[in-house]
């Protein structure tokens, strides 16, 4: 190891993280190497499998909630008479409060975030930043069984009397407590969230403190690939707020099931709880959460348009204080949230203009993407199309918020769909494009194979549009001021005009869904037919493409020692190929000093 | 008629809210459009062709520093700034100017699962008497005069909503908001519930009914004298309702003061903290 640690001749503190990064061989036993282990390759993939299983449910879910928006009162198809045996098929009022409240808390803390910070977050930054694994390796094998249990436990809240959580995916008290729902359903959802949010905060540590003591010799801050730069705010976001999210939901838990009332209130309960606090901590925790998702995306995104228009990324280390700023001021906007809640005029206007203050860095990162674009020669790969997806959709997503920001606007947009369609632009929407294009991407270094280009690029197309269609038309819903959550919209007067519209909606989110097979298809078959994927596919400069794929189990041979930052591609000395790794010293031009005679 | 606008504004301040969001929608479409065109052009422009040699650049150059300051500051004083002096000066000068209590008509709404208790003080002015016009899920209020309603809610948390009225505010159980609106034009229109409230959520509708002042007081008049043939000093849980008297409307029966908080957008005749639900605990157990 000491003789590793010099041929690099590098200084005695980068020689750290090869001191602390022996060699292990893989281990043995079936156990060890599959179920529990604490590879975080392995690890990823199992966060991955997960996250699409969630994904797949949590998708069904929402095509059941647009078939009763779309044909209230028909029978669902297929699992109806399954599901919803007691009404002939059709959605119950109770089903469908039980559907969008499982479809967003499943979306957000089963699907995305095991697939984009589980899963992604474990795969990268260790071979990002030059590690054989990441810091905590029996931690990480724990936030994953963690998270499993959580799962397992939602899952079992649907098979207990009187039904799963109805209080939708924020459940604000005095719904969520005993006196609005008194079956254990609820309870068991408190609970998973706790166990969900407990294993959030264990890979928060483990991404952290791998990011801070095990990146490679001469991986600087600012020579990490910027998805690492997202991965790791995210992970600071995930450290700082999950525990408070954590604290609302002890509480709740206690007020549920050992009679405390922190949050119970008014007349029909006699007692003297406040229910608004549960809001200030769900959302101190919720408003970061919206860019604990997008964070990892914006950093995927970020690295990939430069990646695949073969130039440096604009103003790279913009971007990541641009990121770094908004991870601050996601901290300080949460009560943009509540602002039909009835808080102090002074108050309200604070929350206003501090989220109004988000638009600076957002219209940096912006300009960062387009003009990475300038004057490139952009490869059209399926990761890209997805990349340029997350910008388009992100832009109609962000740019909607300033409505909802603006006080005097949200009076009349607050609860609507408009809401549903701004949230789902940014968090589902570019998110779920954010991920896609995440494992176009990375599938070849995961699984050494690659995707069919023809298929990725269909999904793209049959994703997009139906996408852009579903979540725009719900913003034109909640113009029309179509209030969110409704089992049967048709029951007011001045929405039934909007059914039609819905009816449409349903159908792009049907069209939509079906596209997806096709992912699952390609998904499947190029695990076992793909074509070999070599190290380096995409011809790229990351340390992940130096090494096989997929990746020895202690990921390199060597620790190697970072010349550079991510991002040389295109530079006009370069004639062989267009890029230059991380850790690869400078082509010919020391040769060819060093062959002039003097 | 536009099938996908708005709902009809039939209030007096709502058109500064749509004008607001107007002005919303040009400066996001105008920022939407750049960004795509952008987008658009890059695609076109910079498509890998055969021979093509990217442009070498990072964006560390000074002037790249410049172009990244001046553009988000534009973006900011174009549409944050912009909206944000919009809406201070119209939360400001309107729907935060509450009206005087005794200008306006007075109301107390007491949503529970799934419908709207609606109180009104009756002919003698004052809340908790033999004359308070009680109503369910039947909200009417004369053209030309505001009417200001204070929110409480008996269960779990609903939203106050009059779309025709852009009207939105949360009735939360154990603190108390108000909210004020005036009807320009007579019309039935209805009462929504925005906040998620349980099963029945989709079904917490009332009507909400702007009637001609000479109408409005003939209603009025009919509706208090049923309500003192009816009234049953003992029957408690018919005699829920809030102590206004801080704001010099009127000052209510039992003297009782209870537990709450008043998270209000104050009028500038009350300061929020004086204004306490008149439903003590002690006495809110009969309900
Ligand atoms: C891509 C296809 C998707 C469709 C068609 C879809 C559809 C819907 C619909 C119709 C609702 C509203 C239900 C209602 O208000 O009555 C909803 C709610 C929600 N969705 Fe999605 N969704 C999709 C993906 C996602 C993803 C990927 C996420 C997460 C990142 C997500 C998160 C949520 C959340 C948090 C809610 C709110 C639940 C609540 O009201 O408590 N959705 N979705
Ligand atoms: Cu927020
Ligand atoms: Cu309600």
């Amino acid at each position: 190891m000491v003789s590793e640690t010099f041929a690099h001749g590098a200084e005695p503190r980068a020689a750290l993280p090869v001191e602390i990064q022996p060699i292990h061989p893989p281990p043995a036993s079936f156990w060890r190497r599959v179920v529990f282990s604490t590879d975080h390759k392995i690890i990823a993939r199992q966060f991955l499998g997960f996250g699409l299983f969630f994904l797949l449910i949590g998708g069904v879910m929402a095509l059941i909630i647009r078939w009763q928006l779309g044909a209230p009162g028909r029978p669902v198809p297929l699992i109806g008479e399954w599901t919803f045996p007691q009404n002939h098929g059709a959605v119950t009022p109770t089903g469908y409060a039980a559907l969008f409240t499982m479809h967003g808390t499943i979306m957000i803390f089963f699907a995305i975030t095991p697939i984009l910070i589980g899963a992604f977050g474990n795969f990268l930054i260790p071979l990002l930043i030059g590690a054989r694994d990441m810091a905590f390796p029996k931690l990480n094998m724990l936030s994953f069984w963690t998270q499993f249990v959580a799962g397992l436990v939602l899952i079992a809240s649907y098979f207990v009397p009187l039904g799963p959580a109805m209080g939708g995916w924020t459940s604000y008290p005095p719904l969520s407590t005993t006196v609005g729902q008194p079956g254990p359903g609820e309870t068991l959802w408190t609970l998973a969230l706790f166990i969900a949010g407990t294993s959030s905060i264990m890979g928060a540590i483990n991404y952290l403190t791998t990011i801070v003591r095990y990146r490679a010799p001469g991986m600087t801050y600012f020579r990490m690939p910027l998805t690492v730069w997202g991965l790791g705010l995210t992970a600071v976001l995930n450290a700082l707020f999950v525990p408070v999210v954590a604290s609302a939901l002890l509480m709740l838990l206690l007020d549920r099931v050992a009679g405390t009332r922190f949050f119970a209130a008014g007349l029909s309960i006699q007692t003297a709880g406040d229910p608004i606090v549960y809001q200030h901590l769900f959302w101190i925790f919720g408003h970061p959460e919206v860019y604990i998702l997008i964070l990892p995306a914006w950093g995927i995104v970020s690295d990939l348009l430069a990646f695949f228009a073969r130039k440096p990324a604009f103003g790279y280390r913009r971007t990541a204080l641009s990121m770094t700023a908004i991870t601050v001021l996601s901290a300080v906007v949460w009560g943009h949230h509540m602002f039909t809640v009835g808080m102090t005029p002074l108050l309200a206007e604070g929350f206003m203009t501090l989220t109004y203050l988000i638009s600076i860095p957002s219209a940096i990162l912006f300009l960062n993407w387009l003009m990475t674009l300038w004057g490139g020669a952009i490869r059209f790969q399926t990761p890209m199309l997805f990349a340029m997806g997350v910008v388009f959709v992100f832009g109609m997503g962000g740019l909607t918020g300033l409505h909802l920001a603006t006080l005097e606007t949200d009076i009349f947009l607050h609860d609507t769909y408009f809401v549903v369609g701004h949230f789902h632009l940014t968090m589902a929407a570019a998110v779920l494009l954010g991920s896609f294009a995440a494992i176009y991407f990375w599938y070849p270094k995961m699984f050494g194979r690659r995707m069919n280009e023809t298929l990725g690029v269909i999904h793209f197309l049959g994703t997009i549009v139906p996408l852009v269609l579903v979540f725009g038309g719900m913003l034109i819903l909640g113009y029309g001021g179509h209030p969110r959550r409704l089992y049967d919209p048709s029951q007011y007067a001045y929405l039934r005009h909007l059914m039609p519209l819905n009816r449409d909606i349903s159908i792009a989110a049907g069209v939509l869904g079906a596209f997806q097979l096709v992912f699952v298809y390609n998904f499947f078959v190029s695990l076992l037919a793909g074509k070999k994927a070599g190290e380096n596919p995409w011809e790229l400069t990351t340390l992940e493409w130096t090494v096989a794929s997929p990746p020895p189990h202690h990921n390199f041979d060597r620790i190697p020692l970072v010349l550079r930052g991510p991002h040389v591609l295109g530079r006009p000395d370069l004639t062989e190929k267009d890029w230059l790794g991380q850790a690869e010293p400078e082509p010919a031009a020391p040769l060819v000093a060093a062959a002039k005679p003097a | 008629m536009l099938r996908f606008g708005m709902p009809p504004d039939w209030s007096l301040d709502g058109h500064r809210i749509d004008a607001l969001i107007g002005l919303a929608n040009g400066l996001v479409a105008f920022y939407f459009v750049v960004v795509v065109a952008a987008l658009a052009t890059m695609i076109v422009v910079f498509r890998r062709r055969p021979g093509r040699k990217v442009a070498y650049f990072d964006g560390s150059r000074r002037r790249d520093v410049w172009l990244a300051t001046a553009l988000s500051a534009l973006v900011f004083v174009s549409v944050d700034v912009n909206l944000e002096v919009h809406a201070d000066l119209d939360l400001h000068r309107h729907f935060w100017n509450f009206p005087k209590p005794e200008e306006a008509l007075r109301v107390e709404i007491m949503p529970q699962q799934w419908a709207w208790n609606i109180r009104y003080p009756g002919p003698d002015g004052k809340f908790g008497t033999a004359d308070d016009v009680v109503t369910l899920n039947d909200l009417r209020f004369p053209v030309g005069k505001p009417v200001l309603a204070r929110l409480m809610s008996k269960d779990v948390i609903h939203s106050f909503t009059l779309p025709f009225y852009r009207v939105k505010v949360d009735a939360n159980p154990g603190s108390m908001n108000e909210v004020w609106w005036q009807a320009e034009k007579p019309g039935t229109s209805e009462i929504a519930c925005s906040q998620m409230c349980g099963w029945a959520h989709y079904k917490m509708r009332g009507t909400a009914t702007a009637m001609e002042p000479a109408d409005f007081d003939r209603w009025y008049a009919e509706a208090a004298a049923e309500a003192r043939a009816g009234y049953d000093p003992k029957d408690t849980i018919a005699h829920w309702g809030w102590n206004w008297s801080s704001t010099g409307g009127d000052s209510s029966a039992g003297g009782e003061t209870g537990k709450g908080t008043a998270n209000v957008a104050p009028s500038p005749a009350a300061s929020p903290l004086a204004i306490v639900p008149r439903c003590a605990l002690a006495s809110c157990r009969a309900l």
